[in-house]
């Protein structure tokens, strides 16, 4: 799993690149805390080449999105492919993760 | 197809080539390829992180198996006894602060696949699981 990481206005764009799974969400997970720690509160994950994701990944956007509520801040997402849009919609993540069809959109709305 | 693998997640590793080579004999759609590669990770992740009383070494074995265009996956393990197909769906409409973060892994299961069916048997689970309706491509 690798993770590019780029500052655009307000917005901080990951682009997930690989599998989030077992193996690689712990990192994401600290990657996304030390992130938000660091004063980025308007994120937006790229996943555009975004494998795969169980819900160990799910979680940590969970997590990621709990963290940033009291700070008022925001987890939006990018490009989502058909196979990570069905295991949002079961898990029900569509209405808590607003997604678009472009990074720059997905700038725009975050805030 | 079958796969032995032991109670370590370090195996899942293996699960997923296991799961890739069984989808490229089959000419499996990818889309469908990552659905059993999530359900028997999601199933295996569990049984190896909550399914034993002690410390010892286990195998859980893995079948896949398509006929007529039907998925059937297995997965058989010793663990203490576990079925999934009773396990509560969690509430998907409580707000994100009241959320809780587990929970995920078997309702994603059972969304992905047509039916669930346990048993337990000589101190052993069964779970398995079938998909109808499945493309098998011809190259």
């Amino acid at each position: 799993m690798n993770i590019n990481e780029e500052v655009r206005g307000n917005a901080c764009i990951l682009s997930l690149n690989g599998r989030l799974d077992n193996e690689s969400t712990q990192g994401f997970q600290e990657r996304m805390s030390t992130i938000i720690d660091g004063g980025q509160t308007r994120l937006v994950l790229d996943l555009q080449a975004l494998e795969y994701i169980s819900s160990v990944g799910l979680r940590a956007f969970l997590l990621a999105a709990k963290k940033l509520k009291p700070l008022n801040g925001k987890l939006v997402l990018a490009n989502l492919q058909d196979h990570i849009k069905e295991v949002l919609d079961i898990a029900g993540f569509s209405s808590l993760f607003p997604s678009y069809p472009s990074v720059d959109e997905a700038v725009q709305n975050v805030g | 197809m079958e796969l032995v693998i032991k109670n370590d997640l370090s195996e899942i590793e293996a699960l997923s080539r296991f799961v890739e080579a069984f989808a490229q004999e089959h000419h499996l759609a990818p889309k469908l390829t990552f659905e059993i590669n999530l359900a028997l990770e999601e199933l295996v992740t569990n049984v190896i992180s909550y399914g034993y009383e002690d410390q010892d070494e286990h195998e859980i074995r893995l079948t896949l198996h398509i006929e007529n265009g039907r998925l059937r996956a297995e997965i058989e393990d010793d663990g203490r006894p576990f079925n999934p197909v009773e396990a509560e769906p969690p509430d998907l409409d409580i707000p994100l602060e009241k959320r809780p973060v587990g929970g995920l892994g078997i309702h994603l299961v059972k969304n992905m696949f047509d039916a669930l069916q346990y048993q337990r048997e000589n101190g052993r689970n069964h779970l398995i699981l079938n998909k109808e309706h499945v493309t098998v491509g011809t190259g």
